[in-house]
């Protein structure tokens, strides 16, 4: 932990010194170098770009590490992912590649999800444990996200090399989720599934995304492709929809309960983020999809061990200390 | 009786009063209100100070000046693993705890006045803490940490350089104030030593506020928070929607 600070002064310091402009962030209550926070919005929404996620799950542990607290951040990012979803899914909709039926299907239990997530959030807030749920819960989804995708996708390459057929989605291949009643037909995915996993899926996305301060993205592509096996032509496209939807709701959500969005560090940050997500995006053109589900597998992957290590290792101080509020 | 010969009377008194070796402080706080605006990364406040005396003093004096911020209620927690993970255990409030605490002096503390004496003028960051009516225990782990937080975030500081005397007279001394200081009134309690005693002090102040957009920022957050959010949620609208224009590929 330490020498990771030390890394993160480093880094600061280089900034302040060459480019010595310092923005003041009204909410956080402190300044911060306007270059490190376009750099990162820039390096993060390259990343959601190339993988078709928020990048809410890098962007958090990033600020949290440069001092802003996770209050504040995960209040702040929720907009920022706003506008680098929303950017990829009008890219989507124009490409036709968009199931709004689908989409419409997500959103009613992930705006239900948002709204429970920001509740839990507060509350837990009240409680003092904020930073051992955002912390267990990026451990947990993190390592078996990652896990799962890069097995996934070594397994894909390995076929791949021995001149086998994509297996990923064969017509006709059912889940136990597709047995469940209320079925439905979705035209521009070409499935017919019941609405139930539907609607948890979303659910689910928008408990995580409020909790969180991610927009889960990377956590919706891969349960839309295994257990609804949706085509990944209208996957990505369908997740910017829903992403879009559940952020713009979460931002004003914590806007209204917490009062903890900045808006200066948003606006930075989104500047940054939605430049970075177009050179992402075309670079992912580049590269062929299951070279890209390991990349963004062994992303998540390490991301989520970072996180486990911070749990587990003897923090460089037991003790820390925060204001509950002013005294007249 | 006139008002005139009232207050004769009063001065009368007064200087029956005065003792005959008499020291008073003058001081003037430059500026008198920091303002926070968007590339505000920290300032200084800068008091300048004059002993009057009735003669040429012959003896030297020290100055020492305490600075406190906006008081709160703090929480000081102690982390301990359970089950392989360290997570929040003990905790303890602090009550009226300074968010800002500086402590600046002319000579190194121990040098102006005995460990006794500064307890009971309350100068030093612990015996400030402690003149909040934070209980007297020197081997709370609570309290030494939540110090040495602030010492580490900057919030709290104890220098013994702050203060230069230009002449026997007159001082000047420096208070910085880092970026991370909320708003609100500063207090400054300015206290003149001789031979180890106090021997005057006066209080004056200065405010940190936060103006223009910040100011704006702040306030709509707070007071207009559905506005607020619909406006930020909006912007980020707006901004996905021309980065998806302005990259559109023909």
């Amino acid at each position: 932990m330490s020498s990771e600070d030390d890394r993160w002064t480093l880094l600061k310091n280089a900034c302040e010194r060459n480019y010595p402009l310092q923005l003041y962030l009204p909410i956080a209550d402190l300044s911060v170098n306007i270059f490190l926070l376009l750099a990162m919005g820039l390096a993060v929404g390259f990343v959601s770009g190339m993988f078709g996620v928020g990048g809410g799950f890098l962007m958090t542990p990033f600020l949290i590490f440069i001092g802003i607290s996770p209050g504040v951040v995960v209040a702040s990012v929720a907009s920022h992912i706003t506008a680098s979803s929303f950017s990829g899914a009008l890219s989507y909709w124009r490409r036709r590649a968009v199931d709004i039926q689908m989409a419409l299907i997500l959103l009613s239990g992930g705006l239900l999800g948002t709204l429970s997530g920001v509740w839990i959030f507060t509350k837990l807030r009240a409680l003092g444990h904020l930073d051992l749920l955002i912390g267990f819960s990026y451990l947990i989804m993190l390592t078996t996200v990652g896990g799962l995708m890069l097995i996934e996708s070594v397994r894909a390459i390995v076929r791949e090399r021995q001149q086998k057929p994509n297996l990923l989605r064969r017509p006709g291949a059912h889940t136990w989720m597709h047995g469940l009643p209320v079925k439905m037909r979705f035209k521009r995915s070409t499935i017919y599934v019941s609405v139930i996993p539907v609607w948890g899926i979303g659910y689910i996305i928008g408990v995580v995304g409020a909790v969180m301060g991610i927009g889960g993205g990377f956590l919706l592509v891969p349960m839309l492709i295994y257990f609804l096996r949706m085509p990944t032509a209208t996957v990505i496209g369908t997740a910017a929809v829903l992403t879009t939807a559940t952020m713009a709701l979460a931002t004003v959500m914590h806007a209204l309960t917490n009062h903890l969005v900045d808006a200066v560090l948003v606006l930075v940050l989104m500047v940054g983020g939605v430049i970075g997500a177009q050179f992402g995006a075309r670079s992912a053109h580049k590269m062929p999809a299951e070279r890209l589900r390991f990349l963004l597998g062994l992303l998540i992957l390490a991301v989520g061990f970072r996180f486990g290590y911070g749990l587990i290792s003897r923090p460089a101080n037991l003790y820390s200390i925060r204001a509950l509020g002013a005294d007249i | 009786m006139n008002s005139l010969a009232r207050l004769a009377a009063i001065f009368a008194i007064l200087a029956l009063c005065e003792p005959a070796r008499s020291e008073g402080l003058v001081v003037t706080v430059a500026p008198s209100q920091i303002i926070v605006s968007s590339n505000y990364s920290g300032g200084t406040v800068v008091i300048f100070g004059a002993v009057q005396a009735d003669k040429l003093p012959s003896r030297s004096y020290d100055v020492a000046a305490v600075v406190t911020g906006p008081r709160q209620t703090v929480e000081a927690r102690r982390k301990a693993r359970i089950g392989g993970v360290w997570i929040n255990r003990d905790s303890r409030i602090f009550q009226n705890v300074p968010s800002f605490l500086s402590l600046i002096a002319s000579r190194p503390l121990n040098a102006i006045a005995s460990a006794d004496v500064l307890r009971r003028q309350g100068i030093g960051v612990k015996n400030v803490l402690v003149a909040s009516g934070v209980p007297p225990d020197d081997d709370d782990p609570y309290l030494i940490n939540l110090i040495n937080i602030r010492l580490q975030q900057g919030l709290f500081s104890e220098r013994s350089s702050g203060v230069t005397f230009f002449s026997r007279r007159v001082f000047r001394a420096e208070i910085p104030v880092p970026d991370n200081v909320p708003v609100g009134d500063y207090e400054i309690v300015l206290k003149l030593f001789a031979n180890g005693a106090v021997i005057a002090e006066t209080l004056s102040s200065f405010t940190v506020v936060k103006v223009g957009v910040e100011d704006f920022v702040v306030k709509a957050a707070a007071n207009y928070s559905l506005i607020y959010g619909l406006a930020i949620m909006s912007m980020a609208l707006f901004t996905g929607w021309v980065a998806s224009i302005a990259f559109q590929r023909d």
